[in-house]
């Protein structure tokens, strides 16, 4: 496994990380993200994946709380349902998520599995496993990840790795 | 508010000159407020979802030990 880039966010925040042009020597890819949102309305959301501009697919989850747990799909997007926590979540506590997507450089359907914890320093921590489909299907090239609420904040970072 | 911006990583470039910032279109601003509301609307859902079952959970067990009939539901809640 190789880390290909990694990014921090500087001190005015960024709606988005974009890696283009991802090199195709490997067989999958590996995306971590560290990060936390701009948010005026929930403790912790998750971040939207953009597989070559584009971020349509298939997502099941199952999310635990430590006190609840429950399942849910979306056929619109994909996305992590946590590992994004705003400013309901403790001040300087930031979420982790990592995805992984298989065969990468051939085109056709490929899986992706996410793992997303939203930390928090307080009583109340969101967890999700997802698996995932994207709808494009190309091999590929770039990979974005997207703040629920326009930006990350300063600090957050995402690395990507390539899978020989 | 100023116009919020991406990170672009162009991994063709040699080290330290990949990086570039590009603020947001118009369009690409929108695109991400709807999906924040459309994110927003699941989650609220799924919460709601998630207390309602609880709730049922609650009224189950509490019959169940006063033995006392539960309805189909929340039998079902404790049967998996």
């Amino acid at each position: 496994m190789t880390k290909v880039s990694e990014v921090t966010v500087g001190s005015g925040g960024a709606a988005s990380i974009e890696f283009t042009n991802i090199p195709q020597t490997g067989k999958d890819l590996l995306i971590l993200v560290s990060a936390r949102e701009v948010d005026t309305h929930s403790s912790d959301f998750g971040v939207y994946f953009g597989i070559n501009s584009n971020i349509g697919g298939n997502t099941r989850a199952l999310l635990g709380t430590g006190s609840a747990a429950s399942s849910a799909n979306n056929s619109s997007f994909l996305w992590s349902y946590s590992g994004n926590p705003g400013s309901g979540v403790t001040l300087n506590t930031f979420g982790n998520i990592s995805a992984y997507i298989a065969n990468y450089a051939n085109s056709g359907t490929k899986s992706m599995s996410i793992d997303a914890v939203g930390e928090n320093n307080a009583t109340a921590a969101e967890q999700a496993i997802v698996a995932a489909q994207p709808t494009n299907t190309a091999a590929i090239t770039s990979l974005a990840v997207w703040t629920n609420n326009l930006n990350f904040v300063q600090h957050s970072t995402a690395s990507l790795y390539i899978v020989s | 508010m100023e116009t919020p911006v991406k990170i672009i990583v162009d991994l063709s470039k040699p080290e330290g000159e990949r990086e570039t910032i590009v603020p947001l279109t118009e369009a690409e601003i929108e695109e991400r407020e709807q999906l924040a509301i459309q994110a927003a609307q699941e989650q609220e859902a799924r919460e709601a979802e998630e207390q309602r079952i609880a709730a049922l959970r609650a009224s189950a067990k509490a019959k169940l030990i006063a033995g006392e009939p539960m309805t189909a539901e929340e039998a079902d809640t404790l049967l998996g």
